[in-house]
């Protein structure tokens, strides 16, 4: 049989693409294969020009700006309460969160250099509003996170607005969101933040089962935080999993040893995070009371009074 | 070895010589003649990491990341920075690429080496291309580069396994597995199979 390919490719390779091309959805083969190279000949052939290096320098511009909205998204969860925003990104590596005195000069700067080309007239308008009243109301997580989403499509802007949908005491609002960004195929880490909070959900709509298996999927595919691992090894003692709670624990032990740096910090995180939920919990009761209260008899009432007074 | 010689440091202050000059400014310096090198340093990029994306988009990106961020460079690290920065704006590329796919509308016609790549040695329709490239770009490394070696840079599959260590059939099955995903990107069938678990959890609250 006559080769497809004018360019030599390994004869199993080419046995390779037409077989997998007979597969009734596949795409390959549908129009006619030559192969014109990827390689060595396009670098000494096509070196970027100025114009070409001047589009791309709007581009470097827009990345900046989202970058500075996120990173303002991220210093305002870190002042909400009852949310496991951790500091750590691995076991070994702390995240870096600017300081607000250095965010400023760093969007101080963007405001100055950033033309006017860059249609995210939205965006500047808000980063300004944030740099040049220092003293006024500070913009919602959502507002930032909305105006970053028009500057630059991100699948952290949406996990941001869940997070303050969660502290909000607004989890399925929040599950909405984060479900939807699972369904966009975002990176390892990101899936894992995801599961992470869709845990902390689950948590306060009482569903500790489900939460702990959202901990535990936080975990899955290599990536490797201290938060989920704490939360799997409180949410298995609270379901009584005492096996998963002893392998949750002995992961513990090996990873984050006696000493780690960060293991007050986590601590303080989830004791935060465990009363929200437990006070999340203990409203979504005394509410469902609340709605059937006038049905109950005598004895249930003097449990209600016991429970909620 | 020092990898940036004093000479080139030298070159390199001097494509800023006053520090109040913004990425406008600096820039045709770093275009013309391309004196940090950054073409090179982009194409071996691209070999090394297996990526599918067009070089000269992505020297014209890291042109432009470099002059916006020169200040940012030190003496000491240089090398190492400007490394730094093709990678950056290779992520920068490969992010604009996913999200540009998620919007659904087809790719521009312009001309695309890597589109004409694909086109060419997959026979994959044109319009369809960048979905192939995201779907690529969501393979591990490995997988990658067991590709770039046996598509984009012809070698034998052979040599390929004799060089990771594995055999002709381990070879071929990676790339069946890579080539297959790649084939099936964009059709309703590839989307069920990238969300298998959170399309049947969807229904939770």
């Amino acid at each position: 049989m006559r080769s497809p390919w004018e360019r030599d490719l390994d004869p199993k390779l080419e046995e390779l693409l037409i077989e997998l091309s007979a597969h009734p959805q596949s795409t390959l083969l549908k129009v006619p294969a030559s192969t014109t190279g990827l390689g060595a000949q396009q670098v000494s052939a096509r070196a970027a020009d100025l114009s070409a290096a001047e589009r791309e320098l709007l581009s470097v511009f827009r990345f900046e700006l989202r970058d500075l909205l996120l990173e303002a998204c991220r210093r305002e969860l870190y002042s909400l309460r009852g949310l496991q925003v951790s500091r750590w990104r691995s076991w070994d590596a702390r995240l870096h969160v600017s300081t607000e005195d250095a965010w400023r000069a760093s969007a101080r700067r963007a405001l100055d250099d950033i033309p006017d080309e860059v249609e995210a007239r939205d965006a500047l308008t808000l980063l300004s509003s944030c740099v040049t009243h220092p003293n006024s109301p500070p913009p919602t997580v959502s507002q930032l996170a909305g105006a970053a989403q028009r500057v630059m499509l991100d699948d952290r802007a949406p996990v941001y607005v869940a997070l303050e949908l969660i502290s909000d005491e607004s989890p399925r609002a929040a599950m909405s969101l984060l479900y939807g960004v699972l369904e966009d195929r975002p990176d390892t880490s990101l899936r894992s933040y995801c599961w992470q909070n869709l845990g902390v959900c689950h948590h306060r709509l009482g569903d500790l089962a489900k939460a702990l298996q959202c901990h535990e999927r936080a975990m899955e595919g290599g990536e490797l935080r201290p938060a989920p691992l704490l939360s799997a090894f409180s949410l298995a003692l609270a379901v009584e999993e005492t096996e998963r709670a002893r392998g949750h624990a002995r992961e513990l032990e090996e990873r984050m040893g006696t000493d780690h740096p960060g293991l007050d910090e986590e601590l303080a995180l989830l004791k935060d995070m465990t009363a929200a939920e437990d006070a999340a919990v203990h409203d979504i009761r005394k509410n469902t009371y609340q709605i059937i209260e006038d049905r109950l008899g005598p004895v249930s009432r003097r449990i209600g009074n016991a429970l909620f007074s | 070895m020092c990898p940036f010689e004093p000479k080139q440091n030298q070159r390199f202050d001097a494509l800023r010589p006053d520090p109040t000059e913004g990425a406008r400014d600096v820039l045709p310096r770093l275009v013309e003649g391309d004196p940090l090198e950054l073409l090179s340093r982009c194409a071996a990029h691209l070999t090394r990491e297996a990526l599918l994306l067009d070089l000269s988009r992505l020297h014209a990106r890291c042109l432009a990341l470099v002059a916006r961020r020169i200040e940012e460079v030190t003496a000491e690290d240089n090398d190492e920075w400007l490394n730094d920065r093709v990678d950056e704006a290779a992520a920068q590329l490969i992010h604009e690429e996913q999200f540009e796919e998620r919007l659904g509308f087809p790719p521009p016609r312009t001309e695309d080496p890597r589109s004409s790549f694909l086109v060419g040695a997959l026979g994959i329709e044109p319009a369809l291309t960048r979905g192939v490239s995201v779907s690529f770009h969501h393979m591990s490394r490995d997988e990658r580069r067991t590709f770039w070696r046996a598509v984009v840079a012809g070698e034998p599959i052979g040599g390929i396994a004799e060089d990771d260590g594995d055999t002709r059939e381990g070879v071929l099955e990676c790339l069946r597995g890579v080539i297959r995903a790649m084939s099936l990107t964009g059709l309703p069938e590839d989307r069920q199979r990238k969300n298998p678990d959170s399309e049947s959890e969807r229904g939770t609250p």
